[in-house]
């Protein structure tokens, strides 16, 4: 009987709660699919806009306006042989003027220190630098010139030394090493 | 004492009358049930049948919408050469106006311009039930139509053809009609495919390129404005597989505003004797059946040929008097030599050369085209004059072909204005050897370097080709007065990829042009069309290199040397 009971219990429980569950689960599901499509529409709709707009850009910047507009005030023309250029050789060696590949040599053998060999690495990027001030002046005559970047060399040397000596192991770190290998002589005995 | 209020017990009917009456009742109801019944039956049907076979109209619409209705032409760059828009469009009911007519045919005639007040004003009193007053309208015009407030206008969104580039390529695109087919050009040829639903969402690549298009119509145009001309035509072609990279006819018309009859497209359907640029095919066929082995062979030019009482002489100011070889024959564009050469070769063999560069059907190419002029009599004269392009007449496009023959090594391939995938060139078939076509180059180059086509020598770029000035054929005979300068080049020669043809009709010399040759006119036009545009061809401008024409240099006579350095 108390089954029996129970049985209907279950039915009224059946529609009432899990019926309208299962139907809110399914509802919700269609809004968010009525809401994709609403999007798939509005992407379809920007692509018809972005169709028509480019159709009118199109229109409005045809080559006939293009060439009018050239005629008016851009005046381009076409390059000549010359702008183009053969390949990558000739791409290197595009803007290189005969007076800067001088001021390389002039660097590189003229009078540079013997004790070259550490600051080898420092001297080529150091180079565009100090040409820059140097073409600045025009007015100073070659031996000038030579001088005050013999000058420059020099410095950059023996900062470049300097740097080597302290900057690897400085007199303390040694000192420090040395203190730690006594210490674990001592331990050792 | 307590009242008892209570209704009176109700004076029902007894016995058979009620149980009859209950019975109808019953037989009422359920019919009635059964009504609703079979209407919800019909409801669930219908759902059901919705559920299981309609497909969403969701998806199906939004695959459609981006579907145009007419499929777009686009160049070989996929730029947009048509499209199809919705256009507002401005329609009026005659009879269904309301308001003053003679206002309103006033109002109309000060928006829209196309007609005077007088024509709205007879349109509007037709009394007919519909009448389009502009198509194609703006979106301010609606507007501004609107605001006038007549009930008996509509505006309409029709679907309608926009060619952005407006009049370039004109004859290559064609135009629709009223009810959207297409009525010439490549519309017409593609119609099915544009027309196809399951087709027309892919755009149709045209072999065209929109950029060298442009700067051709812009070249030509300019010398035709220049030079006075009637008419003016080109075209450049890859000589490799056919396709056309730029095709122009003018007079050209704006296929946007509906023209009436739009003029002929002069490359495919006009036919002209294209004078001299005919003697290197000449040469061709003299050198490739074997005529002529040595090319520092001579002929007399020394004085006007006659044969019977016709007679072949140089053109004024050409005239060399003297035996010339091959390279000088074509170096001076020289008649007589050319006839005596074409006189060696014979009918046979000339028409054979003809035949086999298509001269003697219509152009290869969707368009079609028209019929080239073949002789009927091929006499002794006829195969002469043939040999320096009189005698028989053949569209541009003809010549271009023949050129790209002559420069490609010698295959025929039908010309194309659809974009060729690169491994679906045309195997094509053999018109000339291979050796002839090398030879052909070399003397192309001489021509450009040396001769009557040093106008066309755009920097860089190695042109060959040949001028060609013939008298313009008039009612019955020749105009002395007008002629038709064409130059016929081919790009960078070395390596040949483009021919280019200019053709200029009837121009008229002026203070920059002292002359109407062609190698004053159209010869111009082509080297300044090839600078412009051979970059974008993807051809390098290159001023260290060139064909190698050092064995042909030496047959040239340069003339006395000058005292001075002897």
């Amino acid at each position: 009987m108390g089954v029996q009971g129970f049985k209907g219990l279950g039915w009224f429980l059946c529609g009432v709660v899990v019926a309208p569950a299962c139907y809110l689960v399914n509802s919700h599901g269609a809004a968010e699919q009525a809401k994709l499509n609403a999007t798939k529409l509005a992407i379809v709709q920007a692509q018809r806009d972005i169709r028509g707009l480019e159709t009118e850009f199109n229109t409005r910047a045809n080559l006939a306006q293009l060439e009018r507009w050239n005629g008016e005030v851009l005046a381009l023309a076409a390059p000549a042989p010359q702008q183009y250029l053969a390949g990558e050789t000739a791409l290197a060696s595009l803007g290189q003027q005969p007076a800067e590949v001088q001021l390389a040599a002039l660097v590189v053998p003229a009078g540079a220190p013997a004790l070259q060999t550490a600051a080898q690495v420092v001297v080529p990027a150091a180079v565009p630098v100090q040409g820059a001030p140097q073409t600045a002046a025009p007015g100073k005559s070659v031996a000038q010139q030579d001088q005050e970047l013999r000058k420059l060399m020099k410095k950059a040397d023996r900062q470049a030394i300097a740097s080597v000596d302290r900057g690897v192991l400085s007199a303390g770190t040694i000192d420090d090493l040395q203190k730690l290998a006594k210490r674990e002589k001592l331990a050792l005995r | 004492m307590i009242v008892v209020v209570a209704p009176p017990t109700r004076q029902g009917r007894t016995g058979g009358a009620r149980q009859a009456l209950v019975a109808i009742a019953q037989v009422r109801l359920m019919i009635l049930s059964l009504l609703f019944g079979t209407g919800m039956l019909v409801v669930v049907g219908k759902l059901a049948l919705l559920a299981l076979w309609a497909e969403p109209a969701v998806a199906r619409d939004m695959a459609m919408a981006l579907i145009p209705p007419r499929g777009d032409i686009v160049d070989r760059n996929g730029a947009p050469l048509a499209r199809s828009i919705d256009a507002w469009s401005i329609a009026v009911h005659p009879n269904q106006l309301i308001g003053d007519k003679t206002v309103l045919a006033q109002k109309l005639a000060e928006l829209i311009p196309d007609k005077s007040a007088g024509e709205y004003y007879a349109l509007l009193n037709s009394g007919g039930n519909f009448a389009y007053l502009k198509r194609r309208a703006m979106p301010e015009l609606v507007t501004a139509v609107n605001a006038l407030g007549e009930p008996g206008m509509e505006f309409q969104r029709e679907p309608d053809r926009l060619y952005p580039q407006s009049a370039m390529a004109a004859h290559v695109l064609g135009f629709l009609d009223s009810r959207g087919r297409g009525v010439s050009g490549m519309e017409k040829v593609l119609e099915q495919q544009l027309s196809d639903p399951a087709r027309r969402g892919k755009p149709v690549s045209l072999s065209i390129d929109a950029r060298v298009q442009a700067a051709l119509e812009n070249e030509l145009g300019r010398a035709m404005t220049d030079l006075q001309a009637r008419g003016a035509a080109g075209v450049i072609l890859d000589v490799h597989t056919g396709e056309i990279m730029a095709m122009s006819s003018l007079p050209s018309f704006n296929p946007n505003a509906l023209p009436g009859a739009a003029p002929p497209n002069n490359v495919t359907q006009s036919v002209y004797e294209l004078g001299s640029t005919f003697k290197p095919l000449a040469v061709a066929a003299a050198i490739d059946s074997g005529a002529i082995t040595n090319m520092a062979r001579r002929f007399d030019a020394t004085k006007p040929l006659h044969i019977g009482r016709f007679s072949i002489s140089d053109d004024p100011g050409d005239e060399q008097f003297r035996w010339l070889n091959i390279p000088e024959t074509l170096v001076y564009s020289s008649n007589i030599a050319t006839a005596r050469i074409a006189d060696e070769l014979g009918a046979a063999r000339m028409q054979d050369l003809f035949r086999r560069l298509g001269f003697d059907r219509r152009p290869a190419i969707e368009l079609g085209g028209a019929k080239p002029l073949w002789p009927n009599y091929w006499g002794r004269v006829t195969v002469m004059t043939t040999a320096y392009g009189h005698g028989i007449a053949v569209t541009p496009l003809h010549l271009a072909n023949a050129y790209a023959v002559m420069v490609n090594g010698g295959i025929l391939r039908p010309t194309t204005l659809l974009k060729v995938d690169p491994g679906k060139v045309l195997a094509g078939e053999r018109a000339l050897k291979e050796s002839t076509s090398a030879r052909m180059r070399q003397l192309l180059r001489l021509i450009v370097t040396r001769g009557t086509g040093r106008k066309a020598d755009a920097p860089g770029f190695r042109i060959g080709g040949k001028t060609g000035t013939a008298e313009a054929a008039s009612a019955g005979g020749y105009d002395k007065h007008r002629n038709v300068s064409t130059f016929a080049a081919a790009f960078p020669i070395d390596a040949p990829r483009y021919v280019v043809v200019a053709m200029l009709d009837s121009p008229k010399a002026n203070a920059n042009t002292p002359r109407t040759t062609a190698g004053w006119t159209a010869a111009h036009v082509v080297g300044r069309v090839v600078t412009r545009t051979g970059a974008l061809l993807g051809v390098t401008p290159d001023n260290a290199r060139d064909i190698d024409v050092s064995e042909m240099l030496p047959l040239i006579w340069q003339g006395p040397v000058p005292k001075a350095a002897r």
